[in-house]
């Protein structure tokens, strides 16, 4: 069996005493950074990245995978305890967590968010593992005007399942192509929009836009209002272990949020946010006693938090196989590869088994760590949510400092990542959604490399795209999403999705 | 006619501003043909298509209510970035320690609660722990002292 010999090669890969260090290091470090009320883990991801910069590709792969799940981890403890969602995946997670821990089970919302993870884990990595190689061998056959088709599909998907205004989400999206293409142009060697600065001729960096984005906006837009901080104090956990009653609750949507997670996490511009916010709808709907929701229902917690791991899991597939982002997390895998000097796609699978199987395995490891370290830690990250924010941010600043810097060894960027952390701020106040911004911005030089191509191809001929059968149904699904953005029942249906 | 959401309105702004910026800076590259795109080709595509959306909002700042203010706190949105400006120019000069106890005080004025003392002593602690761990541990390519 092929799937097996894969399997074989990754374990072989991620068990590596070195590669087992990393992992853990990593979990361990993205559920420090992730406990932090407002840090999500994209922030995470982005201020540890440069650490992961010194290792060899597996490793770095490997450790980088790490810090994602315990950044997600992190935030749903933060989200259970003291009812802070550091990211948006983890809002869901609040809304009975932080119930569950005021009626004093605290301890068993946090077990079952870990273990209801771990399980939806495991069933994302046998996904991965049976889907992508079949998928790569598809990925092979795409020519440039079906990679520019699809990267306008991710787009439009990333439009669509933004939450807040549809409008303000598409002038992100341009946005961040624009600020994508700044730099030197490879085919013609001219420099664009660099202001006469050296510095900027390679390029804006992936982390300067992130940390700026999604760190600093928020810890300014945290620091403007201090009102709403830590208004209830942080809740006591006593006992880990969830109750018969509750387990017997919980595992059906354990079982629900995986198959949900592993299905949304495939849509581009899908992933770990969508799939927490369906999942909790579905059990809402599906529950015998809806009103216990919102009060504590441990369903509540264990459908989206399984949904979410499984949404990130197979969120990687497209990555993987396609070499195409689905999501900002996913560009930011991107960004780690392409400093390794990997350049994503198809190929990766077939050229770099042990890299694509080493990470995949390790996934499934990283979420064993999360359930074997993060429970018994659970003290300590407690420990850490009482240091008051006034004493945390600088802290957190700094961070922001010195791993900007570290990726060039560059004070410019620095400077640069603070302009990004003003204008993140703005867009915060402005209801624009930084995240469509990051993934236009991943995919902008891909996306001009490729219309050039295919328009080089045809001379000149727009066809081109309609006539290739990939890009063309590409083309028609990406059409049936926005037919369904402009339906009214839609446009409803997607205003109560997003309110929280 | 009156505004009906400020958000919208400075959105349109923001975009309409940016696009016009990035037109203007490619006032000096090649257009070149559909077939064989020059570097001005795809980012004059993007800054029309901004346009339209700043223009698409600036029209529904003017007919849809938002009640919601744009309010910036301005103390936090200066202080902050202010904070990693000075880690940036004071690095090369000053070396890692001063520049991180410069930002840390920094920082501290974005926030009206900080009392002197405990500032002090998260300086002392961070200013170790970098050296301790991005320096020496993770071997980062920092300048520790002044003139380093």
């Amino acid at each position: 069996m092929d799937l097996f010999h894969n399997l074989g090669i990754g374990f072989g890969v991620a068990l590596q005493p070195y590669n087992l260090f990393v992992c853990f290091l990593g979990t361990l470090i993205g559920t420090l950074i992730g406990v932090l009320p407002g840090i999500g883990p994209l922030a995470t991801m982005a201020m540890l990245l440069p650490i992961t910069l010194y290792l060899p590709p597996e490793s770095a792969l490997i450790m980088l995978a790490g810090i994602y799940y315990g950044a997600q981890y992190g935030g749903s403890t933060t989200a259970i305890l003291v009812n802070l969602p550091g990211e948006s995946s983890s809002a869901v997670t609040c809304i009975d967590g932080y119930q569950m821990a005021r009626n004093g089970r605290a301890g068993a919302a946090l077990a079952v968010a870990a273990l209801g993870s771990f399980f939806a884990g495991t069933v994302g990595t046998i996904l991965i593992a049976l889907f992508s190689p079949a998928l790569a061998q598809v990925g092979l056959a795409f020519r440039a005007p079906d990679y520019f088709s699809l990267m306008v599909l991710g787009l439009v998907g990333a439009i669509v399942l933004a939450h807040g205004s549809v409008v303000k989400a598409v002038g992100m999206v341009f946005l961040g192509l624009l600020l994508g293409i700044v730099g030197t142009d490879v085919t013609s060697g001219a420099t664009r929009f660099t202001f006469g600065n050296l510095e900027l001729s390679d390029g804006i960096d992936f982390v300067v836009i992130a940390v700026g984005l999604f760190g600093l906006g928020e810890i300014i837009s945290n620091l403007s209002n201090r009102g709403v901080e830590r208004s209830a104090g942080i809740a006591k956990v006593t006992s880990l272990w969830p109750s018969k009653e509750e387990f017997r609750q919980a595992w059906p949507a354990v079982l629900r949020g995986t198959g949900i997670g592993s299905v949304l996490g495939l849509l581009p511009g899908g992933g770990a946010l969508l799939s927490s916010f369906a999942s909790y709808t579905v059990e809402k709907k599906l529950s015998k006693t809806p009103e216990r929701f919102g009060r504590g229902a441990i369903e509540g917690v264990a459908g989206p938090e399984s949904a979410n791991n499984a949404g990130a899991q197979t969120s990687f597939i497209p990555m993987l196989t396609l070499g195409i982002p689905s999501n900002v997390i996913m560009a930011m895998m991107i960004g780690a590869m392409m400093m390794q000097g990997i350049v994503p796609g198809p190929q990766v699978m077939t050229e770099r088994p042990t890299l694509a199987w080493g990470m995949i395995c390790s996934m499934w490891i990283g979420n064993l760590m999360l359930v074997i370290i993060n429970l018994p830690l659970i003290g300590v990250w407690i420990k850490l949510l009482s240091i008051p924010y006034r004493l945390l941010f600088p802290a957190i600043i700094l961070f922001c400092c010195i791993g900007v810097y570290s990726v060039n060894n560059s004070t410019f960027d620095v400077m640069l990542a603070a302009a990004f952390g003003i204008l993140g701020y703005a867009f915060i106040r402005l209801g624009c959604e930084p995240a469509p911004l990051a993934l236009g911005f991943v995919l902008g030089p891909l996306m001009e490399e490729n219309l050039r191509r295919a328009m080089l191809l045809s001379r000149g001929d727009p066809m081109i795209f309609v006539q290739r059968p990939i890009s063309a149904v590409l083309l028609a699904v990406t059409a049936v999403l926005i037919l369904l953005l402009v339906m009214p029942a839609f446009r409803s249906n997607r205003k109560e999705a997003f309110q929280e | 006619m009156r505004l009906k959401s400020y958000r919208d309105f400075w959105a349109a702004m923001l975009f309409a501003v940016i696009s016009l910026v990035f037109l203007w800076q490619s006032a000096g590259l090649a257009m070149g043909t559909a077939a064989r795109m020059g570097p001005a080709y795809m980012p004059r595509m993007l800054c029309i298509l901004m346009l339209i959306v700043a223009a698409v909002l600036f029209v529904r700042s003017l007919r849809t209510r938002d009640d919601e203010g744009v309010a910036l706190n301005l103390r936090p949105m200066l202080i902050i970035p202010a904070a990693m400006m000075a880690f940036a120019l004071a690095l090369y000069p000053l070396g890692l320690v001063i520049a991180v106890c410069l930002s840390v005080t920094i920082a501290s004025f974005s926030d009206k609660d900080s009392r002197p003392v405990e500032v002090f002593f998260t300086a002392l602690f961070l200013s170790i722990f970098s050296v301790a761990v991005f320096a020496y541990g993770l071997k980062l390519n920092l300048p520790l002292w002044p003139g380093a």
